[in-house]
């Protein structure tokens, strides 16, 4: 059955109160989840103070300030700090994003950060995303062709190309399929928006052959027909896409050659 | 979209999106059926409801509500069954009584039905 209440070892308790600093400036609240897995405690929710003059203006630079002088065991992923690797999503004020472009004036109040929700977390805000990754393995995300390769590259015209718009720009950060209920529930068989809207990006694609055999893959009542079109992957991807439309694109493939 | 695609492998999974959806959009029209008798009912003498079930377009058209709904009824469970509930004994059960339900309605209403059409 669904797990509907956290098992005794997960549940949250209330953790350190860091000192508030000294500044003149703008003190804004920071409630940060912990947890370790080199000690037996449970996951507790730490209070951080940042004078926001004393800190760039994005969560991120928070998260370095609070990691850089307050408290060097804070772990977190983060790389690019500029919204393309996708390294630092996190579940932020209630909505999953990427800290990196979440300016700390968007958040209102004490700002709540968890790791992604419903993943297996590896420390602190570092979920563990092997599943996600291998689902996206399991779609096979590269061009497949029958063709003998070109000497230079494979053409597209514009047209074929500006159908993968809107799907290309996916950083694959998790933040949709991590919002997504139906995820939580059964993401151990359903292949979450992300990986679907990566799969419709190499079904779509003009110079990929195997179109036929990527929706064969699909057809299964887990894989692809879990989503229920709740659209939480479209409000929290930060990019802008919106990976349901991409799933029920799918689902229209599969009726029309099912009907056909 | 130059490609063809074929229809090749057509398993169940579709099948049952196309049949959810149909009934869906059929249900439209049956619910405004289901609306009318829902609003006349009460203003009817019993002699009236037995006549007008004795239509046979009212009877057919009853029948044809209870199964489109019914069926509908059961995809729908069916699907909210396979998100929450994961063990596989727990799983037939759900599916078995799903079926049963469904099966109890279709039969209990068909034969209501059928008993007030014949009735003289």
């Amino acid at each position: 059955m669904v797990e509907l209440a956290l098992p005794r070892n997960s549940k949250l308790v209330e953790g350190k109160k860091w000192p508030k600093p000294s500044g003149n400036g703008k003190i804004r609240d920071f409630k940060i989840y912990r947890w370790n897995p080199d000690d037996d405690k449970n996951p507790s929710l730490d209070l951080y103070y940042i004078d926001t003059e004393d800190c760039g203006p994005m969560v991120l630079d928070a998260l370095m300030k609070i990691k850089g002088d307050i408290d060097t065991s804070l772990t977190f992923r983060r790389s690019c700090r500029e919204g393309v690797c996708g390294s630092c999503a996190m579940n932020i004020g209630g909505v999953n994003r990427l800290a990196c472009t979440t300016s700390i004036e968007e958040v209102k109040g004490c700002i709540n950060i968890y790791p992604l929700p419903h993943q297996k977390v590896i420390k602190d805000l570092v979920p563990d995303l092997k599943n996600f990754f291998d689902q996206h393995k399991s779609i096979e995300p590269w061009l497949q062709t029958k063709n003998d390769e070109p000497k230079e590259e494979w053409l597209q015209s514009k047209e074929d190309r500006e159908q993968l718009d809107g799907l290309y720009e996916c950083i694959m950060c998790a933040c949709c399929s991590t919002s997504c209920p139906s995820y939580w529930w059964n993401s151990d068989k359903y292949l979450g928006p992300a990986a679907l809207l990566q799969a419709y990006r190499w079904i779509i694609d003009s110079r990929d052959d195997e179109r036929n055999e990527r929706l064969d893959k699909l057809e299964d009542p887990f894989k692809l027909y879990r989503c229920h079109t709740i659209m939480n992957c479209a409000k929290a991807c930060p990019k802008g896409l919106n990976p349901a439309k991409a799933i029920a694109s799918i689902k229209k493939m599969m009726v029309e050659r099912s009907v056909a | 979209m130059s490609k063809e695609i074929n229809n090749k492998s057509q398993k169940h999974a579709t099948r049952h999106f196309i049949a959810q959806r149909i009934t869906a959009l059929l249900n439209i029209p049956l619910s405004i059926f289901l609306l009318y008798l829902i609003f006349n009912l009460p203003n009817m003498t019993y002699a009236d409801v037995i006549e007008l079930f004795q239509k046979p377009l009212v009877t057919i058209l009853t029948i044809f509500l209870v199964l489109n709904f019914s069926y509908h009824m059961k995809l729908g469970m069916q699907i909210v069954i396979e998100d929450y509930i994961h063990e596989k004994k727990n799983l037939k059960m759900s599916y078995i009584l799903n079926n049963l339900l469904t099966s109890i309605v279709i039969i209990g209403s068909l034969y209501s039905i059928i008993v007030i059409f014949l009735k003289v």
